[in-house]
């Protein structure tokens, strides 16, 4: 292939040596900043849509939970177990607070009121529905055998932690809003 | 090669698709050029006017009032107006007139309303025409119909084609809303700013758009400026 | 049979590690071979020859836009619609996204017809590149076949109207004709097997594009790029390498590129759109004025200029296929039309004779649309059909015996 067809002086050259590998560096520089910033709409386009990420609260009527039952909701597209404890359901999980040692953590953390449990209806093991037990205390596994007592604390393996609470808040005496 | 440029150049405009039809008048749009805006006073006495005077036939049935957020309404005032109209802020807007009912009384189906300014030629200019386009001038009518009647069950307009629309005339009047800014609710005033409003709604993604379109165009013109004192310098031993 | 000698192979991966890999894998190599510093390239190209790098990146574009919208979209009647809206509305970056994909087909179609004109212009399609030439047509075709099946997608009036419209077109075929448009359709008319179908081509046919486009590389590489003078360059002072010479300029034509298509993303997204398409389709309506995509209109103004549906339909695929055959229709041996005085007129009529083609194509076919459509048509054949004699009439221009001497 040809070389260069004008030869330019030598001091010329090295002046243009300098401009073009400058000019080289930065419009590559530059590029590379534009291309890196054209990820952003591709990888956003996959976070939560508008709609979605509307919805990333529920508000739940407390009156339909009758005392000492338990109902499912869904949220964010996951089930969530509101339970309407009695007062010897309350007890069972404070006398819990002592006999749950798996991942030791006294009830009294783990409610906003006593009468109102709200835990995440996601086994810690590996992710399956936990099925209500009234022999367990509260829920066992279907998958793998995990119990969790009265407070959603694990007492049977192979989970090792408790049932998630997820963030929620008490908009009246008689709405729940999780979320 | 000044030639190909040159009919490049020519294609542009003939791409521009055949208009029919009345004609239909230029208005100035505050979302018009590469600033535009939605201003969120107008947008919002725009959504007065469509919730009270369209939604009793028409729905838009892909906007809700959690979307005003990209108008500028804080979420406060989304709540305070969803709560309203009895409305969650995820709720569409759709017309309580259900589409069977509107079939037997008007014989048509009133079109969803969410698109509607892009979804017509003449796009926002064309709305508000119609909007402002009724009319009781006996000349226009009698050039339009030559009997100066009007079809049974329409209604004589300017600026629809064919001149006879079977919506019944929604601003026939002023004062057809308050406007809690106190602006004076004139039609050609309500008819603007609803057609904001269906702008809006139609696209909320706008101001987003021609935002960072500025920067998008800025940063290409210093690349490309770049690209091409790159290129002649890479470019001077063979020229 | 190549040499079974072992070369000398890098066998420390610190040292050299790039020189190691490709002593195992060359795809360095291949890179530099194909669009590299060994890949020689004339001189003296002018910037229409960006277009077909152009056409690369705007192909790319497209597959990456449309593998996002892929990720939001519904090819199901009931849902086809809003999901386009659930794109332009929440899904985040969504508006842009779609508006890449929206405008980037016609920008798509802009880059491919100015590299089409260019190859006309300057004799890219003469021998050795018959085959070249050839398979861009065929990607042309298939283009053409994806675009069209991605503008149904959206499921608006004109997207309904449209499809209902084209492939009607194929019940001309012989004996055969109304059951072969019954088997596209899936059904007794355009319906939700239509559309999920076209949805699965849609998004294959683009990977079929690239896979072709190889082969058009390929092609290019054997006997490489045609240039401005046209004439065989033999002498080694003639080349450069394609990097970074034609690298840097592509980069720089990118640049303009972009510059434009951000324009109409940021600006006027709906410009070369149809406003129809934005009403839900409803099979029981047809719009008052039914138009194909801009890109489509010179074909479709051939189609409606001929009164017989048969022929009509012939002549507009007949108006591309006729494309193949162009190397053996133009049997003279200069290439490039600057040397080629009546050649040259010829072309710049048959330039502005298309877009006339395109305008009429948007207009009513009624009056004198009707009139201009069929002069305009006659002489698109009339180009082709002359080929063979001008080469034999036309008295060149002397060429010059190099491209410096040019």
């Amino acid at each position: 292939m040809a070389k260069p067809s004008s030869k330019p002086t030598a001091s010329a050259s090295d002046v243009d040596a300098d401009r073009r590998k400058f000019l080289v560096g930065t419009t590559a520089a530059v590029g590379a900043v534009g291309a890196a910033c054209c990820a952003v709409p591709f990888v956003g386009s996959m976070a939560p849509s508008r709609d979605v990420a509307a919805q990333a609260t529920v508000d739940i009527n407390l009156s339909e939970i009758p005392e000492g039952e338990a109902k499912t909701y869904l949220w964010q597209g996951k089930p969530v177990f509101v339970w309407h404890r009695n007062a010897a359901q309350i007890a069972a999980a404070k006398a819990g607070d002592t006999t749950s040692t798996m991942d030791p953590e006294p009830d009294a953390k783990r409610v906003q009121k006593p009468e109102w449990l709200v835990v995440l209806g996601i086994c810690t093991h590996l992710g399956c529905v936990p099925i209500r037990n009234d022999e367990v205390g509260g829920w066992r596994c279907p998958c793998h055998g995990s119990q969790f007592d009265v407070s959603g604390r694990v007492i049977h393996g192979p989970a090792g932690t408790n049932l998630h609470i997820p963030p929620y808040t008490f908009v009246d005496d008689n709405t729940l809003r999780i979320g | 090669m000044r030639m190909f440029v040159l009919l490049l150049g020519l294609l542009f405009p003939l791409a521009v698709a055949a208009g029919e039809g009345p004609a239909i008048a230029k208005q100035d749009w505050g979302f018009d050029g590469l600033h535009g805006q939605y201003d969120k006073a107008t947008v919002y006495r725009g959504y007065q006017v469509f919730t009270q005077v369209c939604m009793a036939c028409h729905s838009a049935k892909y906007v809700s009032h959690a979307d005003l957020d990209r108008a500028g309404f804080t979420p406060e005032e989304i709540a305070a107006l969803a709560k309203s109209m009895n409305l969650t802020t995820t709720d569409k807007l759709v017309s309580g007139l259900a589409p069977a009912d509107a079939q037997e009384v008007y014989g048509k189906v009133p079109p969803d309303l969410s698109v509607i300014t892009k979804a017509r030629a003449g796009l926002a200019d064309y709305t508000y025409a119609v909007l402002t386009g009724y009319s009781d001038d006996v000349e226009a009518l009698a050039h339009a119909f030559p009997n100066s009647e009007v079809p049974a069950g329409a209604y004589f307009n300017t600026a629809f084609a064919g001149y006879a629309i079977a919506m019944p005339n929604p601003l026939p009047n002023a004062d057809m809303v308050t406007y809690t800014d106190g602006t004076p609710a004139t039609v050609p005033q309500m008819a603007h700013d609803v057609t904001v409003f269906l702008q809006w709604a139609a696209e909320p993604e706008l101001i987003e758009r021609k935002h960072l379109g500025v920067y998008v165009l800025l940063f290409l013109a210093i690349f490309t400026l770049l690209a091409y004192l790159t290129k002649k310098a890479i470019w001077r031993d063979v020229h | 049979m190549a040499s079974l000698k072992p070369k000398a192979v890098e066998q420390n991966i610190t040292r050299n590690p790039l020189k190691w890999f490709d002593d195992r894998l060359p795809l360095v190599s291949l890179i530099n071979n194909s669009v590299g510093r060994n890949f020689p390239a004339p001189k003296n190209l002018n910037y229409m020859w960006n277009f077909g790098s152009l056409a690369g990146i705007a192909l790319v574009i497209q597959i990456l836009t449309g593998l996002f919208l892929a990720m939001h979209y519904k090819a199901d009647v009931a849902l086809a619609f809003d999901s386009v809206q659930h794109i332009m509305r929440n899904v985040q970056w969504g508006w842009l996204i779609r508006n890449l994909h929206m405008v980037g087909a016609s920008f798509f179609f802009i880059v491919v017809y100015v590299h089409m004109a260019r190859g006309l212009y300057y004799g890219s399609y003469k021998s050795p590149r018959e085959v070249l030439w050839g398979i861009g047509v065929i990607i042309f075709l298939i283009m053409m076949a994806t675009a069209f099946m991605g503008y149904v997608l959206p499921w608006g009036q004109m997207s309904y109207w449209g499809a209902t419209v084209i492939t009607n077109l194929l019940s001309v075929i012989p004996f055969v004709g109304d059951e072969v448009v019954v088997w596209i359709w899936g059904g007794y008319s355009v319906g939700d097997p239509t559309l999920t179908r076209f949805y699965a081509l849609h998004f294959l046919l683009p990977f079929v594009i690239v896979g072709i486009v190889i082969l058009h590389i390929w092609a290019l590489h054997e006997h490489k790029s045609n240039n401005p003078t046209g004439l065989d360059l033999q002498d080694e002072k003639d080349f450069i390498p394609f990097h970074p010479y034609y690298t840097v300029k592509d980069i720089f034509g990118l640049g303009v590129y972009l510059i434009a298509f951000a324009l109409m993303v940021f600006y006027a997204p709906d410009y070369l759109g149809h406003t129809d398409n934005y009403i839900p389709a409803n099979p029981l309506v047809t719009p008052a004025h039914i138009v194909p995509e801009w890109y489509f209109l010179p074909f479709y103004a051939i189609l409606r200029a001929i009164p017989i549906k048969e022929l009509g339909v012939v002549a507009m695929f007949g108006s591309i296929l006729i494309l193949f055959v162009l190397p053996w229709l133009d049997s003279s041996r200069v290439r490039s039309a600057r040397y080629r005085p009546l050649y040259r007129s010829l072309y710049w009529v048959f330039l502005l004779n298309f877009l006339v083609l395109g305008w009429v194509g948007s207009k009513p076919p009624e009056g004198i649309y009707v009139l201009i459509a069929r002069f305009a048509t006659a002489y698109y054949f009339l180009f082709f059909a002359l080929l063979p004699v001008v080469a034999r009439v036309e008295k060149t221009r002397k060429l010059p015996k190099t491209i410096d001497e040019a």
